[in-house]
C-alpha cells in the first residue's frame, strides 16, 4: 500500500481538528469541475482544497479518470468509488478518509455518513451504577456511560465531569490523551496523571478519546449530574500500516518541551530488576544525559552536573536522600508511584533552586471505587500496597509499605562480623485523596524512609527522611484552576564511628524544608496556557553536633550550629502556539534568597582568601535577621518550529539559581555528606543552559528520533581546597572555593513506542570541565588549571528493549555503556625522611576502564481467568548477564615495598533474582 | 570510613559477589619533579637535606641532584652552608649549628642548573615528649591476601603540650634480631671447604624505616594531649618478632602547615583513592622555585621539636609468630660446581638428607639486609 503524505495542514489539523472538523464538514463537496482527473489527482485536489487526507491502497484504478456529474458530498462520492473497487471506507471526526481492502478500519466510524442513528442511547441509561470500564476493542456501537443521578441534577443545567484515562492493560494513567465531544465542539487533554475535567451541559454527548499508541475509544456520556469516570483505552496492538493518528500533545514534535522525559510505572516494570527490586530511578539512568554515580553510591549526574544540582519531589515533598543502603536501592517504592517527570533542560519556571534537573514524582492515587491490594517478595524486601475508597467515588486512601526482611540471615551466619552487623531499610507512603465537591480537591501525602545500618561493631549509620504535604486544588472552571500546597520535610542523619577509640565520634544533623506554594493555571484557549504563582521555602539546617563516642574518646564536642535561609520565587510562564508551526514557551522566575540569623558571620580582608589568617571581624545577627540577601532573575525560553508533518526543531535557553549544596569532596557521594546553605561568605550558584534539538516521528510515529545538543555554564560552582576535611567542619567557607563548570553534550535517541517490541537506544557524547582559579595559589584547585569533573564520562550509550510475546509473557533487556569515570592516579614516588611517598597527577587526568553491562528479565503473569481472587506474577532477572567485572574503583596499596594497584568490582558475576508479585483480582485489575 | 571496605562489607552482608583484583593502570606520562627532603630539629645534628628527582612507580632508582648549594637560614640570624656528603645528601656541621626552640628556620638552595628554591621561615616548636608507646595484639584482614594476620598494633600517648593546639608527626624506626634458617657447614668458592664458624652468619640485626607516618593534632581534643594514637601495625607473619624487636619512635612537634602536608601525604599513601575518601591531589610542599611560583616541587623542609621513645619487645605471647622457612635443595647441590665465580661463595648446609643449598638469606642472614652485630645502643 502506498501513502500520500501532504505536509500542509497536518499540524493545524492536529491542534484544531475538534472545532474545525465540525465547522467545515458541510462545505466538503466533490465538484463536477474535477471530472476528467484521475483518482489520484482528484485525491490530491481534495486534500489540498479541504486540508484533509485520504489514504487508499495503490490500485491500477487510481490512474483511471473519474466523472463527477453533480455536486455531492465528498464522503459520499468517495464511498461510492470505494465500493465500486471493493474497498471499505472509514472516516474520522476530522474528515480524514481511509480506504482499506476488506473490513473498514475498526473504531474509525464514518461519522458524517452514518450520523446519529449509529450512536444509540441505551434506554436503561438511568441506572445509578455506572460502568467504570469501556472496552472499545471491536465495538462499533458505542456504550453509554451515565454520570450522576437525575435527582442530583434537578434544576441545574451544566455539570463538572472529572475522571481519569488509563491504559486498559497496565492501568497506568495516560497523559495528554485527548477527549473530544464533537457535538459540543468541546475538548480537553488529560494531565500528566491522566486526569481531566470538563464542564458539560445536561444530556447525552458523544465522546471520542484518542491517544498516540492506543486505540480510539468512542462512547456516549449521559450527564445527569456531576461525577467522576474512569476510561480505559487499549494499547494499539495491531499495527495499521496505513495510518497512525497522533493527537498527543506530549508527542515531542508537537510540544515545546526539551530535555523532558516522562516515566510511567509501566516502564519501570519493563526494565530488568536489580536484586529483584523495581526501581524508577534505574529507568532514569537509562535515559540520555542521566548517569548514575556507580553501584553502591547514591546520586545522579544530569548533563554534566554534580548530584546536588538535582531536586527530587515526591508529591511535592523534597526527597534529599533518594537511595537506600548507600545507593544499592532506590528510596521509592515503585508500586506506590504514579509516574515521574524529569526536566533536564528548560525546567518549568515553577521550579527553582536547582540547576541541573527536577525529578517530579507523583504518588499513585488509589481508586475511589474499589479495594486494591498489591504486593511482592524479592530476595531483599517485601512490599505491600493497599488502596481503598474511603467514600465511594469521592475519596480514597493509598498506603504503600516496603521493608527489608532478610536481616535474620545476618544473625544466622556464624561470623562475628555478620552477627554484629545489621542492615535495615524501609519506606512507607500514604496518599489520601478527597474530591470535596465539583470545584475542590484535597490531597494529603506522607512519606517516611529509614536506613539503619551497622557494620561490625565500629560503624553505624541511620538516615531518615520524613515528609508530609497537603495540596488543595481548586477549579474556577474547566479551563482555569489553582493549587495551594504546604510541605514540610526533615532529613536526618546519624553516624557513629569507633574504629579508633580515642577518635570515636557520633555525629548527627538534620535539614528541615518547609514550603508553601501557590500556583494557578489559566488556559485562555486551547493554544494558550499560563502558569503563575509563588513558592517560598524555609530551610532550617541543623548542622548538628560532633560528639565523643564511648568512654575513651578524646574528641571535643563540637556544635556545628544551625543556619536558616528563606528562598522565595515568583514565577509566570506562558505556553503559546502562535501558528501551527511555531510554539513558544517563555517563563520568568524572580528569586529572592535571604540567609537568616541567628548567626555569627566572619568578615575577611577584601581580595584575600577566606581563611582564618585573613579574618577581620565577627558580626552577630539576631533571629530571622537577614544576613545576606541575593536576588536572581531566572529566565526560560523555548521555541518550536515544525518542519512539515514529522519533524520539528526546537531551541531553549534557561537561567537558574541554586542556594543550597552538598558539602562533599569525596570521589563519590559519601553517606556522611551533609547539606549546606549559601551564606554570607558562600555565593549562590548560577547556571545557564542553552540547547537545540531536532525531533522527528518516523514510520507514521512508530519511531521517535531526536538529537539534542546543549551547553551549560555554571558560575560559583562549589569546590573545595585540596584535602579539606568536611566531616566536621565548623567554618566551611575556609575550605570552599568557588569556580566554574562548563558542560556540553549531544544526545541522540531512537525510540519505538508501539508494537510488541518497544524500547529505545540512545547515545550521548558529553564533557564536563571544572575550573577553580581565584588568581592566587590559596584560591585555586588543581593549580588553577581546568580539570574533568568526577562525572565527566564522554561516551554513554543505553539500550532498552521489551518484547511482549503475549499478554502473559514478556522479555526485557537493557545494556549500559559508559566511558570510565575520571580518576587521579599516583604516577611517581619520592622519599621523604626515607619514607616512600606517592605523588599524584593533576586532578582526574586518567580514567578507570569503561563500564559495560547487560541485564535481562522475564516477566510471567499468572492465568488470565476473569474470575479469581488474586493474580500473581513472577519476574526473573539476571543482572550483569556477561559477568563483566566493571571497575567500581581503583585503589593502591603498598605491598612489600611496591605500590600495587587494585580494582574493586561489585556484581562481577551474573546475579539472578526472582520476585513474586501479587494483587487482588484478575490480570486486568 | 573507607569506601572500599564499607562497600565490600556491604556486599558480603547482602551475600553479593564483590571482588578486589590486582590492576595495573596504564600510565603514559611520568612526572619528573624536584624533591626536597630536609629537616631541622632541636636534637643534635647533623641535619640533612636531600635533593632528588621523583621516580616513576615501577622504578626504584634514586636520582640525586649533586653539586647544589644548600643553606639553612635562621630568621634574623646565621646562614649555615651544608656540604654534600653522599650524592644529593647535604649535611650541616653539627659543631657549627643546632636548632633552637623558638627560632625560625628555612632552607635556601641553588641547583647546579641555576634553579633557586626556598621554603618559608618556620618556628621550631617545643615538644612535650612521649608518655608511652604500647602494643596491643590485634588481627588485620588483608584484602589483597584474602586472610587475617595477627600482629601488634602500636599506640602512642603524648605528654600534654603547653600550647593549646599542638600538631604532631610520628616517624618510626624498627630494629629486630633474627636468624637465618640454617647454619653454614661448607662453602664453595671454586673448591669446597668446611665453613669455620657455622653460626657466624646465623644471627643478625636489621634496622628499617616504618613506611607509615602517623599524624595527630589536638585541635578537636579537650586536652593538648594525644592518647593512644595508632602508629602502625606490625605483622606477625615474618621474622620481625621472632626474637627481639626494638622500636624507636620520633615524635615531632610541627607547625599547622607542616602537619597538613604530612596529613595529606599520609592519607594519600595509606590507601589512596577510596571512593568516600577525599579526592587525592598533587601535594605541593613548602619549597618554591623563587623564580617560578607555579613549578610543582615535592617534599618538605620540616622544622620540628623532636622527642624520642624506645621500646623493646620479646617473642609475643598473645599470638604465634609464623613465617615460611627455606626449603633445602639437595639436587641443586650437585650443580654448584658449574656455577660461575660471580655466584660465589655458595653456602652449603647439612640437612637431614645430606648436603644442600638454599635461597638468599637462608644461611647468610646478612642477605636479608641485617648486620651480624647489633647496633651500639642495642640492649639484649
Amino acid at each position: 500500500m502506498r501513502l500520500f503524505l501532504r505536509p500542509d495542514g497536518w499540524l493545524f489539523l492536529l491542534l484544531l481538528w475538534p472545532a474545525w472538523s465540525l465547522a467545515q464538514e458541510p462545505a466538503r463537496m466533490a465538484e463536477p469541475a474535477w471530472s476528467g482527473r484521475t483518482w489520484q489527482q482528484l485525491v490530491a485536489t481534495a486534500e489540498a482544497t479541504y486540508s484533509i487526507r485520504i489514504f487508499y491502497p495503490d490500485l491500477p484504478a487510481s490512474q483511471e479518470a473519474v466523472i463527477i456529474s453533480e455536486r455531492v458530498p465528498l464522503a459520499a462520492f468517495v464511498q461510492e468509488w470505494a465500493s465500486s473497487h471493493g474497498l471499505s471506507m472509514a472516516e474520522d471526526a476530522q474528515g480524514w478518509i481511509y480506504l482499506t481492502e476488506g473490513e473498514p478500519i475498526s473504531s474509525q466510524i464514518p461519522l458524517s455518513i452514518y450520523a446519529q442513528e449509529e450512536i444509540s442511547i441505551r434506554p436503561d441509561s438511568q441506572e445509578t451504577e455506572r460502568e467504570p470500564f469501556i472496552d472499545s476493542k471491536g465495538e462499533f456501537i458505542p456504550k453509554v456511560v451515565t454520570v450522576g443521578t437525575a435527582r442530583e441534577g434537578l434544576g441545574k443545567r451544566s455539570f463538572l465531569l472529572t475522571g481519569v484515562v488509563r491504559d486498559a492493560g497496565s492501568r497506568d494513567p495516560v497523559p495528554r490523551a485527548s477527549l473530544t465531544f464533537p457535538d459540543l465542539d468541546r475538548g480537553v487533554f488529560t494531565e500528566d496523571n491522566g486526569t481531566f475535567r470538563i464542564t458539560l451541559p445536561k444530556g447525552t454527548h458523544r465522546l471520542v478519546v484518542r491517544d498516540f499508541g492506543h486505540d480510539e475509544l468512542r462512547l456516549s456520556v449521559e450527564v445527569l449530574s456531576g461525577g467522576d469516570i474512569e476510561l480505559r483505552i487499549n494499547e494499539r496492538e495491531i499495527e495499521l500500516e496505513e495510518v497512525t493518528i497522533s493527537s498527543q500533545r506530549d508527542n515531542p514534535i508537537q510540544n515545546t518541551a526539551m530535555g523532558f522525559e516522562r516515566i510511567n510505572p509501566r516502564a519501570v516494570r519493563e526494565v530488568p530488576l536489580v536484586l529483584g527490586e523495581r526501581d524508577i530511578l534505574k529507568v532514569a539512568t537509562l535515559l540520555p544525559g542521566v548517569q548514575s554515580v556507580g553501584e553502591g553510591s547514591a546520586g545522579f549526574n544530569v548533563r554534566g552536573a554534580p548530584a546536588d544540582q538535582n531536586l527530587f519531589y515526591l508529591e511535592h515533598i523534597p526527597v534529599y536522600n533518594t537511595s537506600h543502603l548507600f545507593g544499592f536501592f532506590s528510596a521509592f517504592h515503585s508500586d506506590a508511584l504514579g509516574g515521574m517527570s524529569l526536566y533536564k533542560s528548560n525546567i518549568p519556571a515553577e521550579y527553582g533552586g536547582r540547576l541541573a534537573a527536577i525529578f517530579d514524582i507523583e504518588a499513585r492515587e488509589a481508586s475511589k471505587d474499589k479495594l486494591q491490594i498489591e504486593g511482592g517478595i524479592s530476595p531483599v524486601t517485601g512490599r505491600l500496597l493497599i488502596g481503598t475508597p474511603i467514600r465511594k467515588g469521592k475519596s480514597s486512601a493509598m498506603v504503600g509499605l516496603r521493608s527489608t526482611y532478610s536481616n535474620w540471615l545476618l544473625g544466622v551466619i556464624p561470623n562475628q562480623q555478620f552477627n554484629q552487623s545489621k542492615i535495615y531499610f524501609g519506606d512507607a507512603s500514604t496518599l489520601l485523596s478527597f474530591a470535596l465537591n465539583d470545584k475542590n480537591q484535597l490531597k494529603l501525602f506522607g512519606y517516611f524512609s529509614l536506613d539503619d545500618t551497622r557494620f561490625g561493631r565500629n560503624t553505624y549509620f541511620r538516615n531518615q527522611n520524613l515528609g508530609a504535604s497537603a495540596s488543595w486544588l481548586h477549579f474556577f472552571d474547566d479551563r482555569n484552576d489553582m493549587e495551594i500546597t504546604l510541605v514540610h520535610s526533615r532529613l536526618g542523619l546519624e553516624v557513629e564511628n569507633d574504629e579508633i577509640e580515642s577518635e570515636a565520634y557520633a555525629r548527627r544533623n538534620a535539614l528541615f524544608h518547609s514550603e508553601l506554594k501557590a500556583a494557578a493555571t489559566l488556559r485562555p484557549s486551547e493554544m494558550h496556557r499560563i502558569r503563575l504563582g509563588i513558592n517560598s521555602i524555609l530551610y532550617q539546617n541543623d548542622r548538628g553536633e560532633f560528639l565523643p563516642f564511648g568512654q575513651r574518646s578524646l574528641i571535643v564536642p563540637v556544635e556545628l550550629g544551625k543556619e536558616q535561609g528563606l528562598e522565595t520565587g515568583i514565577f509566570a510562564e506562558d505556553e503559546l502556539r502562535i501558528t501551527e508551526r511555531i510554539g513558544v514557551q517563555a517563563g520568568i522566575r524572580y528569586n529572592v534568597y535571604s540567609f537568616l540569623g541567628p548567626d555569627e558571620v566572619y568578615t575577611y580582608e577584601p581580595g584575600k582568601a577566606r581563611l582564618e589568617e585573613n579574618l577581620v571581624d565577627t558580626l552577630r545577627y539576631g533571629a530571622f535577621q537577614p544576613i545576606r540577601t541575593s536576588q536572581g532573575l531566572d529566565l526560560r525560553l523555548s521555541i518550536r518550529y515544525a518542519l512539515g508533518l514529522a519533524w520539528a526543531v526546537k531551541a531553549s535557553a534557561a537561567r537558574l539559581h541554586q542556594y543550597t549544596f552538598l558539602l562533599s569532596n569525596t570521589i563519590a557521594l559519601a553517606p556522611t555528606d551533609t547539606w549546606k546553605l549559601s551564606d554570607a561568605n558562600i555565593d549562590p550558584m548560577r547556571g545557564d543552559q542553552v540547547s537545540v534539538g531536532l525531533f522527528g516521528n518516523l514510520a507514521q510515529g512508530r519511531y521517535q528520533v531526536s538529537a539534542e545538543a546543549y551547553y551549560k555554564d555554571i558560575e560559583n560552582l562549589v569546590e573545595y581546597r585540596d584535602g579539606a576535611n568536611l566531616l566536621v567542619n565548623e567554618v566551611p567557607e575556609w575550605d570552599v572555593l568557588q569556580g566554574r563548570l562548563q558542560a556540553a553534550g549531544l544526545e541522540l535517541v531512537v525510540k519505538k513506542t508501539t508494537g510488541r517490541l518497544q524500547g529505545w537506544v540512545n547515545y550521548t557524547y558529553s564533557r564536563a570541565i571544572a575550573r577553580v582559579d581565584g588568581g592566587q595559589p590559596d584560591l585555586q584547585v588543581n593549580f588553577g588549571l581546568p580539570y574533568p569533573a568526577n562525572y565527566d564520562r564522554p561516551h554513554a550509550a543505553n539500550l532498552v528493549l521489551n518484547y511482549r510475546f503475549n499478554r502473559r509473557v514478556s522479555l526485557s533487556a537493557n545494556g549500559v555503556y559508559a566511558t570510565g569515570k575520571p580518576i587521579t592516579y599516583p604516577t611517581s614516588i619520592f622519599f621523604l625522611n626515607q619514607v616512600r611517598l606517592v605523588s599524584f597527577t593533576t586532578r582526574n587526568e586518567y580514567r578507570v576502564p569503561d563500564y559495560l553491562r547487560f541485564d535481562v528479565s522475564v516477566n510471567i503473569e499468572g492465568n488470565l481467568k476473569a474470575k479469581k481472587l488474586a493474580h500473581g506474577s513472577w519476574a526473573f532477572s539476571i543482572y550483569n548477564l556477561t559477568g563483566r567485572d566493571n571497575v567500581y574503583n581503583v585503589f593502591f596499596s603498598s605491598v612489600s615495598g611496591r605500590l600495587q594497584g587494585y580494582k574493586v568490582s561489585i556484581f562481577a558475576v551474573p546475579i539472578f533474582s526472582a520476585t513474586y508479585n501479587f494483587k487482588l483480582g484478575n490480570y486486568e485489575s | 570510613m573507607k569506601a572500599n571496605s564499607l562497600l565490600l562489607r556491604l556486599a558480603w552482608l547482602l551475600l553479593l559477589p564483590a571482588c578486589t583484583t590486582p590492576f595495573v593502570p596504564v600510565l603514559d606520562d611520568f612526572h619528573n619533579l624536584v624533591v626536597v627532603d630536609g629537616m631541622v630539629t632541636d636534637r643534635p645534628g647533623p641535619y640533612v637535606v636531600k635533593l632528588a628527582r621523583s621516580a616513576s612507580l615501577d622504578i626504584t632508582t634514586y636520582e640525586p641532584y649533586s653539586g647544589a648549594e644548600v643553606f639553612i637560614e635562621e630568621e634574623g640570624g646565621g646562614r649555615y652552608l651544608l656540604t654534600e656528603v653522599t650524592a644529593g645528601a647535604y649535611h650541616t656541621d653539627s659543631a657549627d649549628f643546632r636548632g633552637q626552640i623558638g627560632k625560625s628556620y628555612r632552607v635556601d638552595l641553588l641547583l647546579s642548573d641555576g634553579r633557586h628554591y626556598q621554603s618559608p621561615f618556620e618556628v621550631l616548636r617545643a615538644n612535650p615528649g612521649i608518655d608511652t608507646v604500647k602494643t596491643v595484639a590485634e588481627e588485620r584482614y588483608y584484602e589483597e591476601l584474602g586472610m587475617t594476620i595477627p600482629g601488634y598494633q602500636f599506640y602512642v600517648t603524648s605528654n600534654t603540650s603547653a600550647g593549646q593546639e599542638a600538631y604532631f608527626l610520628w616517624m618510626m624506626e624498627g630494629t629486630y634480631k633474627y636468624t637465618s634458617d640454617y647454619p653454614i657447614d661448607f662453602v664453595w668458592t671454586g673448591f669446597l671447604r668446611a665453613f669455620p664458624e657455622p653460626y657466624s652468619l646465623f644471627t643478625c640485626w636489621r634496622s628499617y624505616k616504618v613506611e607509615e607516618v602517623a599524624t595527630a593534632n589536638t585541635q578537636a581534643l579537650t586536652e593538648a594531649r594525644v592518647v593512644d594514637k595508632p602508629l602502625f601495625f606490625l605483622r606477625g607473619d615474618n621474622k620481625f618478632l621472632s626474637y627481639r624487636y626494638h622500636l624507636r619512635t620520633r615524635q615531632l612537634a610541627v607547625s599547622k602547615s607542616t602537619y597538613e602536608f604530612w596529613e595529606g601525604v599520609r592519607q594519600q599513601s595509606a590507601i589512596s583513592t577510596s571512593l568516600y575518601n577525599v579526592q587525592p591531589y598533587l601535594i605541593r610542599g613548602n619549597v618554591r622555585n623563587v623564580d617560578d611560583e607555579l613549578e610543582a616541587v615535592l617534599g618538605y623542609f620540616t622544622v620540628a621539636g623532636e622527642a624520642q621513645h624506645e621500646l623493646y619487645l620479646g617473642i609475643p605471647t598473645e599470638f604465634e609468630v609464623s613465617y615460611n622457612t627455606c626449603g633445602l635443595d639437595y639436587d641443586g647441590y650437585r650443580w654448584i660446581f658449574g656455577e660461575p665465580a660471580s655466584e660465589w661463595p655458595i653456602y652449603i648446609t647439612l640437612g637431614p638428607e645430606g648436603r644442600a643449598i638454599a635461597g638468599d638469606g637462608c644461611m647468610d642472614c646478612r642477605e636479608i639486609g641485617g648486620a651480624t652485630r647489633p647496633p651500639v645502643w642495642w640492649v639484649e
